[in-house]
């Protein structure tokens, strides 16, 4: 059994896996990135030591084994090659196996073994501190993180150094620009006014300031004034830990690292029980200027070290889906209340009782975004795991490719990112698989040798825009339709466009791969696609240049749990749509009616459209009303009208689920509650546009 | 280019600082800084017209200031608008606002603090 913080570990865990496989396989193309191979060491360091504080001694001896092996790298002593990326791939893909079965099964123990192995093939065997059983080594501090220190700079230009036309304050500012500064300005010295020589400079500086940048960095900063100031540059927190401790320096200790003071001195202080800095000054030990500047090193620090401790403690926190989806529930009840209660209030007219709904309406719907903000993930860390992908399919295929992912801050509900996950991965298979030429054709061709894909993520309105490109060779239209025809998916009689004949692709069971392959090419990606991207309430589109490239295109719903709806009644019941399949609404006249005879087809400008009861359809009981309402909408592959009684109006709908109650009605996605307290349910076009054509070739079997 | 003018008026001393104060007008305002002070009144400087600023100006305010406050007990008023940015901005950079009282007299709220118009102390970073 898993306790809740080893789950949140498993978490975590997989998160940091998730960016180490990004990070590695970017690390394949720049090896000598530092940043790269000191985040690959980090990640490592973390399971680590966290895995071993959650008792996961497996998962953390293994991470060490890897982790010596970035230590090597690190330090300049291993170089980055095709083979170590490899294993650590492999090495990352085992750890991610020992999170899903922490506490582990024996059955993979030879691979296991096999893998340190050849982690100890690379790793000299001096290195080997440990083997898979064995007790951690001392942890190694050293440059652990290239995080912040603080710095003392004392700063103490002579007096002639305006007259050499140095201005001290842009000094003081570039230093400044290396990390977050604290400047504390000594004026013990400059005279009177009678007596000042208002040419000299009486001021000099005791600066704060942290930073990640070398001393040599800070030093170059006083480049210009060498041998024209006193600078003294002393490291005063060096270490990580002690950064991110809360424990703040006396008065004395700074004193004495200042050499303002003595040993001996702070003893004699001390003793006399008084506050340091005033006892100092009064038996002459220091003066009150130092004793100031001690006081505002010491506030500095705690200032430094409390964003520290925040930013650690503070910066975020890890909630279970479940927990947010039970208070994205609650807050869309507190919005139903909401609407009902301003409705009562319009019809009570009592302005106590509508200042308060309207206070309530503000409140709630400030709320109602919040948690929907809550619930957004940028686009590229939910697409991290494509670059992995990417590179094992291009050594696979033995492709050159190259993936990068424009936008990747774009958010989107996390819930949709994960309905996105299957469909990426299907598009990304094609592009490399399909998409891109071997490298030798691409020279021939005159293109680069590396293949590129592209993401690229961008809102539009209330919906993100996802693409995928690869600039291979382009889709053949020609071919694509005689393969549907071949197929039978088609005719072969129908006249069509270009953009049409790609459409095509989109059919279940259509393949134009000439064999199938490991990869790709069984003929079930491209309409599964589909059907998961418009499961989520989105829109596939295709566009293709021969010999060029290939982009599909997602119009995807920023979150799941808002829709922007149609709201309409049929008999006794309320239904809500997508509004965004919505094309028109119009009144089914008599005229309608008696031009479409018994077929149910309306004539809308240049086009024919069927049209079907929903309450035929639904099995609502009760009569039609005299007047009756289409609803012109766009489904999966065709323009259909749905009749019903009456069109209430546009409505923003909070998406709530059915329960297992409505498990099996694959025609209703949700409900929600409305203002007054009715429930209305949202219907999936696509399912009842399916269900219907399911029907009528039916009829039409039935008939032959 | 500096225009200083020295004006008595109601019984105080009244500076007036237009244009740049750096090293290079120093001296100019140094000597109506000392008339002001030699006269013996109360000293109110308006400095809301200074275009331009370095440490040289700020440190020659801070010793009309001190002297002030060690002769007189009292310190230094301003009198005229709000400061222009490049004066704020310098105040800033030589980091003179880095604690809420003088640190040679007791007691005395920092005048660069008063200056800025910051009613509470707070430690700043410079950015």
């Amino acid at each position: 059994m898993t306790n809740q913080f080893q789950k949140a570990f498993i978490d975590e865990a997989k998160e940091i896996i998730e960016s180490l496989e990004k990070d590695l396989v970017a690390l394949e193309s720049d090896a000598n990135d530092s940043d790269l191979i000191n985040r690959i060491f980090r990640s490592l360091h973390t399971i680590k030591g966290s895995g071993a504080m959650f008792e996961f001694m497996r998962i953390s001896n293994f991470a060490h084994e890897l982790e010596t092996l970035f230590d090597l790298v690190r330090n300049g002593k291993l170089s980055i090659s095709s083979e170590i990326i490899t294993l650590s791939l492999k090495s990352i893909d085992f750890l991610k196996d020992l999170l899903e079965l922490p506490n582990g099964s024996k059955d993979n123990d030879a691979l296991e073994q096999q893998l340190i192995d050849q982690i100890h093939l690379i790793v000299p065997s001096d290195r080997n501190t440990t083997t898979s059983g064995g007790k951690l080594p001392p942890e190694n501090r050293n440059g652990e993180r290239r995080k912040s220190s603080v710095y003392r700079i004392f700063f103490k230009p002579q007096k002639e150094i305006f007259l050499r036309g140095i201005n001290t304050v842009l000094i003081l500012k570039n230093l400044s620009k290396l990390g977050k500064m604290f400047c504390y300005t000594h004026e013990s010295e400059i005279p009177v006014i009678n007596e000042i020589d208002p040419e000299l400079h009486y001021t000099f500086w005791t600066c704060i300031l942290v930073t990640d940048r070398m001393v040599e960095e800070i030093q170059d900063v006083f480049i210009f004034v060498e041998g024209l100031c006193e600078l003294e540059i002393s490291e005063i927190i060096h270490d990580t830990e002690e950064l991110e401790s809360n424990t703040v320096p006396m008065i004395g200790e700074i004193l004495l690292s200042k050499g303002d003071v003595t040993k001996k001195e702070i003893d004699v202080v001390r003793e006399a029980n008084k506050r340091f800095g005033e006892k100092a000054i009064e038996l002459g030990v220091t003066s009150k200027d130092k004793v100031s500047s001690a006081l505002f090193e010491q506030a500095a620090i705690k200032n430094v070290k409390k964003e520290v401790v925040t930013n650690i403690a503070g910066s975020t926190i890890r909630v279970q889906n479940e927990r947010l989806d039970t208070l994205t529930n609650a807050v869309s009840e507190l919005v139903t209340l909401q609407a009902r209660l301003t409705q009562y209030a319009e019809v009570k007219r009592e302005s106590e009782l509508t200042t308060i709904a309207e206070y309530l309406e503000k409140l709630t719907l400030s709320l109602r975004d919040t948690v929907m903000v809550i619930r957004m993930v940028p686009v590229a860390e939910g697409f991290s795991s494509m670059y992995r992908l990417v590179r094992d399919l291009g050594r696979d295929l033995k492709k050159k490719v190259n993936l990068s992912i424009i936008g990747g801050d774009t958010e989107l509900d996390k819930a949709v990112i994960d309905n996105l996950k299957d469909p990426m991965m299907h598009l990304i298979r094609n592009c490399v698989d399909h998409g891109l030429e071997n490298p030798d054709e691409r020279i021939m061709q005159g293109k680069p040798e590396i293949g590129q894909v592209t993401i690229s993520a961008e809102h539009i309105g209330s919906h993100v825009i996802v693409s995928v490109t690869d600039d291979g060779k382009g889709l053949d239209a020609d071919k694509i339709y005689s393969k549907a025809v071949a197929k039978g998916l088609i005719q072969g009689e129908e006249i069509m466009e270009e953009t049409e004949m790609f459409q095509l692709i989109f059919l279940p069971g259509f393949s134009t791969a000439e064999k199938t392959t490991s990869v790709s090419g069984r003929g079930v990606g491209m309409d599964v696609v589909k059907r998961n991207i418009e499961s989520i309430r989105g829109e596939v589109s295709l566009e293709s240049k021969k010999g060029v490239s290939t982009t599909i295109k997602m119009k995807l719903p920023i979150t799941l749990a808002i829709i922007d709806g149609l709201l309409f009644t049929v008999g006794e019941e309320l239904f809500v749509v997508n509004i965004s399949a919505v094309s028109e609404c119009l009144e089914l006249t008599p005229e309608i009616r008696k031009a479409a005879g018994e077929q149910n087809i309306l004539r809308l400008r240049d086009a024919v459209v069927p049209y079907v009861s929903l309450r035929d359809l639904l099995n609502i009981p009760g009569s039609p009303p005299e007047h009756e309402q289409i609803i012109i909408m766009h489904t999966h592959d065709q323009t259909m009208g749905f009749v019903v009684d009456s069109v209430e109006g546009k409505h923003q709908t909070v998406v709530k689920t059915t329960g297992r109650l409505f498990s099996n009605v694959k025609e209703v996605t949700g409900a929600t509650i409305l203002g007054d307290g009715r429930i209305a349910l949202i219907l999936d076009v696509n399912t009842i546009a399916e269900k219907v054509n399911n029907n009528y070739l039916m009829l039409v079997k039935n008939s032959d | 280019m500096v225009e200083t003018l020295l004006e008595i008026k109601n019984q105080k001393a009244i500076v007036h600082v237009k244009g740049d104060a750096t090293i290079d007008t120093i001296k100019t305002i140094h000597t109506v800084f000392v008339e002001a002070f030699n006269s013996g009144l109360p000293v109110s400087i308006d400095i809301s017209d200074v275009l331009e600023a370095d440490g040289s100006f700020i440190q020659l305010l801070r010793s009309l200031c001190y002297s002030l406050i060690i002769d007189r007990n009292y310190t230094v008023e301003f009198s005229g608008d709000e400061l222009s940015p490049a004066l704020k901005q310098t105040i800033m950079d030589t980091g003179f606002i880095c604690r809420p009282e003088c640190v040679r007299v007791d007691g005395i709220k920092c005048i660069c603090n008063k200056l800025m118009n910051i009613p509470e102390f707070k430690l700043e970073t410079m950015e």
